[in-house]
């Protein structure tokens, strides 16, 4: 009787040892992962940060319209006579409707 | 026989005891290390290591990226590492620009230090060309670095931080001094949320191009502008030239690249007369069909006041706006008395000291005896020296009926801030009728400043610069005061042109009426639509 309880005991022991170590062994892998993936994660970010900070400086607008005054010479500045609204624009709707060739349907 | 095997056994019980509780001990301490998680243990190579600050985005009204932080690479040595200092010291300024070979030789052989850093925040091809010489004892670390992508467009407003990316001044320096900054031990980026600031960029930049077309236009000294919201207060755009990129420490300590528009004060000239005219009105002074004498220059001791267009007529008091008369609104002052003058310009905060988020405003120069003469030429701008941003911040009072606070920030709410009155609504409605009138009437200063659909109205002002010898040989002040659209005014501009010279197609003539009010012409057509601010076209234009 003593006997079996010693030897159940000791497998027990030996059996808890190895799941001990297995799950050690297991965080320990698991937060090199963690501690990798934060290292990705910190790199992806910072190399966000920069394209981040990259297209603001390339759409910042003294490059845009430093850009245009060299490329696009036949723009001209706006007129505040060229703006208005929607509202402001006749309404043609029921010509347009009847002038307009019936739509076709894509396939 | 019985008494050594007691002590046997009384021995083994006490072997047992001990090992029982040294036990207990272990056991205890594993389960508080349990309990309490994670305890990292860190240990760093060099013990100098200054710590990283990291500071959140800046952005711009619209969400426009102006400032960041990103990680560069910074060079740094262990001299104790270092075998050959000499090799290092010369193999490095060789590589690398902007090191002093004799001040990094000198820290290398600085027994009592472990850390002495080479060169801050290097470009990636530079932190390649030196992991390339593979010297020992010389290492990287990622710092964080300010970068400003839009930051040649509004670096009075921006500021620059210094080496450790701690704010110096502008803004920067108001995130430091509001603890809007971090400290990190590694290079990552700040968690909190952008600060917005009230300047449109777009809006911004506009301003500076059509400042710098003036400079080069006028061949003047200098320009500065500034678009604010007479509702809320929020600076739009805050141009002073010449100005210096975001960052750029070493330029801004340039005497004339200081901030016109809060960190210098200047005698503005007769668009004082826009106070003038108010004040008269809220004393009650005005009277519908009274006249100003303008025949002669005024005499006050011995001085004299004359006007810059003489007319040599009555004026009203409408037309001694329009005509921008300095004998007329001289009279006003001196009808008024100094007493109310003193009390009137306190109320709209043009004599104590005004605080923005950019720090204090140079603080306005009033005279230290305010007698009858002073009364009389600060009616046209001369003997007070304001902040163009407190004298605009008292025009946009003026013109929105409130006291106006400028701010650099976006304001979390749309539309207007509770406020108490600060003049009559009728004073409010008799100045901005005056200012539209000035721009609308062929005879007004500032019809050159019309703006088709706009409703501007506006003061010009046209001031002697001082300097040696006094007034009329340093060229003048030209600035241009506008609210726009005037029948209910949303925004404010005030534009000013240093000592422009005279232009074959004005005449030689320098008056704020042919520079300032064209050069604000363009900017109100430029930004409105900017601003979402559609144009109406009615009976006037």
């Amino acid at each position: 009787m003593r006997k079996i309880v010693a030897v159940s005991a000791f497998v027990a022991l030996v059996v808890s040892a190895f799941a001990l170590y297995a799950i050690t062994y297991d965080t320990g892998r698991l937060s090199d992962e963690v501690g990798e993936l934060n290292a990705k994660i910190a790199a992806r970010e910072a190399e966000l940060a920069v394209l981040t900070a990259e297209k603001a400086n390339l759409t910042r607008p003294a490059r845009i319209d430093r850009l245009v005054r060299a490329h696009l010479t036949t723009l001209r500045p706006t007129n505040p006579r060229q703006l208005g609204t929607i509202a402001e624009l006749p309404w043609r709707g029921e010509a347009i409707l009847k002038d307009a060739p019936p739509v076709a349907l894509q396939p | 026989m019985t008494q050594p095997r007691s002590r046997t056994r009384r021995r083994g019980l006490v072997l047992v005891t001990l090992l029982l509780a040294a036990f207990m001990v272990e056991g205890a301490q594993l389960t508080l290390l349990g309990l309490k998680g994670t305890t990292t243990v860190r240990s760093d190579p060099v013990e100098t290591v200054t710590r990283n600050v990291a500071r959140p985005d800046i952005i711009d009204r619209n969400g426009r990226l102006l400032a960041t932080d990103i990680a560069l690479p910074s060079l740094f040595a262990d001299p104790r590492r270092v075998l050959d200092k000499d090799e290092v010291a010369e193999k490095l300024s060789l590589a690398l620009s902007g090191i002093d070979e004799r001040a990094l030789l000198a820290g290398l052989n600085d027994k009592t230090r472990r850390f002495v850093w080479i060169k801050r925040a290097l470009t990636p091809a530079e932190a390649a060309k030196v992991h390339d010489l593979g010297l020992p004892g010389v290492s990287f670390r990622d710092e964080l670095h300010r970068v400003y992508p839009a930051g040649e467009d509004a670096g009075h407003v921006l500021g620059f931080v210094d080496v450790d990316n701690r704010g110096a001044t502008g803004i920067e320096r108001y995130i430091d001094a509001q603890n809007l900054f971090d400290l990190t031990d590694g290079a990552s980026r700040s968690e909190r949320p952008p600060l917005a600031l009230s300047l449109d960029l777009a809006v911004q930049h506009s301003l500076r191009t059509e400042l710098e077309q003036a400079i080069g236009d006028y061949h003047a000294a200098a320009a500065a502008g500034l678009v604010l919201d007479v509702q809320t207060g929020e600076v739009l755009a805050d141009v002073s030239l010449p100005d210096y990129a975001a960052g750029n420490a070493a330029l801004s300590l340039q005497p004339d690249r200081l901030d016109r528009i809060a960190g210098g004060t200047f005698e503005l000239g007769s668009v004082f007369k826009t106070i003038t005219l108010a004040m008269a009105e809220d004393a009650g002074v005005l009277k519908p069909d009274k006249t100003y004498d303008t025949t002669q220059p005024l005499q006050v001791g011995a001085f004299s006041i004359d006007d810059f267009h003489p007319t040599r007529r009555q004026l009203t008091a409408e037309e001694v706006f329009l005509h921008s008369s300095n004998i007329g609104a001289a009279m006003m002052a001196e009808e008024v008395g100094e007493t109310r003058m003193r009390a009137f310009l306190e109320r709209l905060g043009l004599t104590g000291t005004l605080s923005t988020e950019l720090g204090r405003v140079a603080a306005p120069q009033v005279p230290q005896r305010w007698g009858k003469l002073s009364t009389m030429t600060i009616s046209y701008g001369h003997g007070i020296a304001v902040a163009p941003l407190q004298f605009a911040s008292a025009a946009a009072g003026l013109a929105s009926g409130g006291r106006v606070q400028p701010t650099f920030l976006k304001r979390d709410t749309g539309g207007q801030t509770a406020s108490q009155p600060l003049v009559a609504p009728k004073t409010g409605d008799f100045l901005r009728l005056l200012m539209r009138h000035n721009v609308t009437n062929p005879e007004g200063t500032g019809k050159r400043a019309a703006v088709a659909g706009y409703d501007v109205g506006g003061k010009t002002g046209t001031a002697d610069i001082p300097g040696k010898g006094g007034y009329g040989r340093h060229g003048v002040l030209s600035s241009f005061l506008a609210v726009w659209p005037i029948r209910q005014p949303r925004y404010l501009s005030y534009i000013m042109i240093w000592a422009p010279q005279p232009t074959e197609a004005d005449k030689g003539q320098t008056a704020a009426g042919l520079t300032a009010a064209p050069v604000t012409a363009r900017v109100i057509s430029r930004i409105s639509p900017l601003l979402g601010l559609a144009p109406v076209f009615g009976d006037d234009g």
